[in-house]
């Protein structure tokens, strides 16, 4: 078995030059696309006969080049004195150091040029440092292990860094299947993906609107007319239209994001591999995690599936990977096996609290504040009334099923909170990872005798609102203790 | 309700509702209202030369303006006059604690072996009226985090080292 000396400056793989070309390339085409389009379109097609072309893509082809080399032979990364050190840059050297235990998470992605070169990029994600993220380009599979390894082990064993580069066997706790990955995908929030594709349309029109104004009003003003003089059919057929169009970009995406998911169980830690052009693998060390939500929309709810969060410690600018890692698809028994493997400990015989009913009035006040668009909009189309009238209802349900929903349960160990009116979600955390507690009241619920108490902890923040003051002051002392007197380490 | 919790509240614990708050210094009180003054001067200054060069604007949108501006400056003297009161920190010996709020009366307590790091911090202005803020960091989002405001240079540095202490004590 090869083995790699992190006590050693280390090298990416040479293909890492490649990488970097490439994304300087992509760099330099994202920036001028836009001019290159319009030069083409307004009928300079001569552009691909003109020798001149040929020797100015040669000479950036051959700057990326050049850039790749340069930035591969000058990155250096080794762990010495309990930190890692990445030294990179050959125009302007810097040198970037993570302390080891403040790392938080080491993945791996590889994007479809990774995959076609047999590579692996590692992204090693830090908290509570100035710098917290650095990337190393391109590394052998086995290698991006061994590193990970090193990494995760050196903290513990200080500097014992010479890892043996070997495969270790996962435990599988999740593979979606086609079908499965169907439902994930017909259960997913589909506005979401008509948002995105609006804001897609939008920069596109930024990008042209001074180029091709003419072209752009006439085009909005002819389909406007259309459908003012379209009958029913036509508004039918567009909003069947729109259902199926949100229908397949929730179905590209999910199949871009979880296509061949597998959730797997290494020591004690998660793996979580996923991806189709781009895949990504995270590592979520059980330590790491500072609170597990379970979140199920009604459709989720009808095909027993739920989505799992695993929150772990974050800082503003780490990365979303880092941040969120979503498990979805996932069935009542992976759930719980997830819970107990982080937790090692089920919710038994806890003290469950339930909100005073001022909290409905509160779900409610913070609702309405959706009815006020529709009051504004009935001052110039009449008809909108019977859509505010509408809108108070439903907005009265949401907070009547949102309090209804919500109960907070507490043990020794554990806190769990239950929401969510249509969007259930239930977050569970272990006591000693909070950081801060909270107690507020404000003048109404000084009359009632409640108060709300916030818990914060490194990621999350979640709130047992509503609850008896006499009780939240019990329990804010009762969690202070415990954190005091808690000898495990919240990270 | 209480006697429901004995199950996991078997032990003694310390309770924080006999917490002795200490009080904020009372130059601070007159440093929010300079603050406060200083951006009204401003804001409002704004507004008028607003309605003196351009001519759209209309005789009642500035009187709007000033009204608006009124009930401003009415909110922040009652938030600073009746607020301050309110305001203390506490240390006690493993956990910090500071309230705050007037109509909405909060307090943060956070655990010293929760800590990440301190700074103390003193602006121009506040460096006029002696004082200083001490900021606690947590591993928690920015909300999680606690400043004692309102204390001298001196007692910031030593609440400072004393918490340093604290936690170097703990290892």
């Amino acid at each position: 078995m090869a083995k790699a000396d992190f006590n050693k400056p280390q090298r990416e793989n040479v293909l890492a030059t490649i990488v970097s070309a490439s994304f300087f390339l992509r760099t330099l085409f994202n920036l001028f696309w836009p001019f290159l389009a319009l030069y083409v379109l307004k009928g300079n097609s001569s552009l691909f006969t003109d020798y001149r072309t040929f020797v100015a893509i040669f000479i950036l082809l051959l700057l990326a080049i050049l850039h790749g080399y340069f930035s591969w032979k000058n990155f250096y990364f080794y762990i010495r004195d309990n930190q890692f050190i990445v030294e990179k840059g050959y125009l302007r050297k810097s040198i970037t150091t993570l302390p080891l235990e403040k790392i938080v998470s080491v993945n791996t992605d590889q994007k479809l040029l990774h995959q076609l070169m047999g590579v692996v990029a590692v992204k090693v994600d830090s908290t509570g440092t100035k710098e917290k993220e650095v990337k190393i380009r391109a590394l052998k599979k086995t290698y991006a292990l061994a590193l990970e390894e090193a990494l995760n082990n050196a903290v513990s064993h200080n500097n014992t860094v010479e890892t043996e580069v070997k495969e270790i066997k996962p435990q599988c706790l999740l593979t979606l299947s086609t079908l499965n990955l169907l439902k994930v995908a017909i259960t997913r929030n589909h506005l979401q993906g008509l948002l995105l594709l609006f804001v897609f349309a939008q920069q596109l029109q930024n990008q042209f609107i001074d180029f091709f104004k003419e072209e752009i009003d006439t085009a909005y003003f002819e389909t406007t007319t259309t459908l003012k003089h379209s009958d029913t059919l036509t508004w039918l057929a567009l909003i069947v239209f729109i259902i199926l169009l949100s229908l397949f970009i929730s179905l590209v995406r999910t199949f871009l994001s979880y296509y061949n998911l597998k959730f797997s169980r290494i020591k004690e830690s998660f793996l979580l591999q996923s991806g189709l052009l781009k895949k990504k693998k995270i590592t979520i060390p059980f330590s790491r995690v500072q609170a597990i939500q379970q979140i199920a929309n009604p459709l989720q709810r009808l095909l027993k599936i739920k989505t799992v969060r695993l929150v772990q410690a974050s800082s503003n600018t780490q990365t979303k990977d880092a941040q969120k890692v979503l498990v979805p698809g996932c069935q009542h028994a992976q759930t719980t096996s997830i819970k107990l493997a982080v937790l090692k400990k089920t919710l038994e015989n806890p003290v469950v609290l339930r909100p005073h009913w001022a909290l409905r009035n509160k779900l409610f006040l913070h609702k309405s504040i959706l009815i006020v668009p529709f009051i504004v909009a009935t001052f110039f189309f009449h008809w909108v009334g019977w859509l505010v009238a509408f809108v108070t209802i439903a907005t009265v349900a949401f907070a009547e099923f949102g309090y209804r929903r919500r109960s907070y349960a507490l043990t020794s160990d554990l806190v769990y909170i239950q929401k969510g009116s249509i969007l259930h979600t239930d977050t569970v955390l272990e006591l000693y990872k909070i950081q801060a507690v909270t107690l507020s009241q404000n003048i109404f619920q000084k009359r009632r005798q409640t108060a709300s108490l916030k818990l914060g902890l490194a990621g999350i923040e979640v709130s047992l609102s509503y609850i008896p003051y006499l009780d939240a002051v019990s329990i804010k002392d009762f969690l202070l203790r415990e954190i005091i007197e808690s000898r495990k380490d919240w990270m | 309700m209480q006697n429901n919790y004995e199950q996991i509240f078997s032990k003694d614990i310390p309770h924080s509702e006999s917490l002795k708050f200490e009080p904020l210094l009372p130059r601070y009180k007159k440093l929010k209202f300079l603050e406060w003054g200083v951006f009204f001067f401003i804001f409002i200054g704004i507004g008028f030369t607003a309605y003196i060069f351009i001519p759209e604007m209309q005789t009642w949108m500035l009187y709007t303006f000033f009204g608006f501006c009124s009930l401003w400056i009415i909110w922040a003297f009652l938030s600073v006059h009746f607020g301050f009161p309110h305001k203390g920190f506490a240390i006690r010996e493993q956990d910090v604690h500071y309230q705050t709020g007037w109509l909405k009366h909060s307090i943060i307590s956070v655990p010293i072996c929760r800590i990440q790091h301190m700074q103390v911090h003193q602006s121009l202005l506040s460096k006029a009226f002696k004082l200083a803020k001490l900021n606690i960091y947590t591993a928690g989002d920015s909300a999680n985090d606690m400043t004692i405001k309102g204390i001298s240079l001196e007692k910031a540095q030593t609440i400072k080292d004393l918490i340093s202490d604290k936690i170097n004590e703990n290892g």
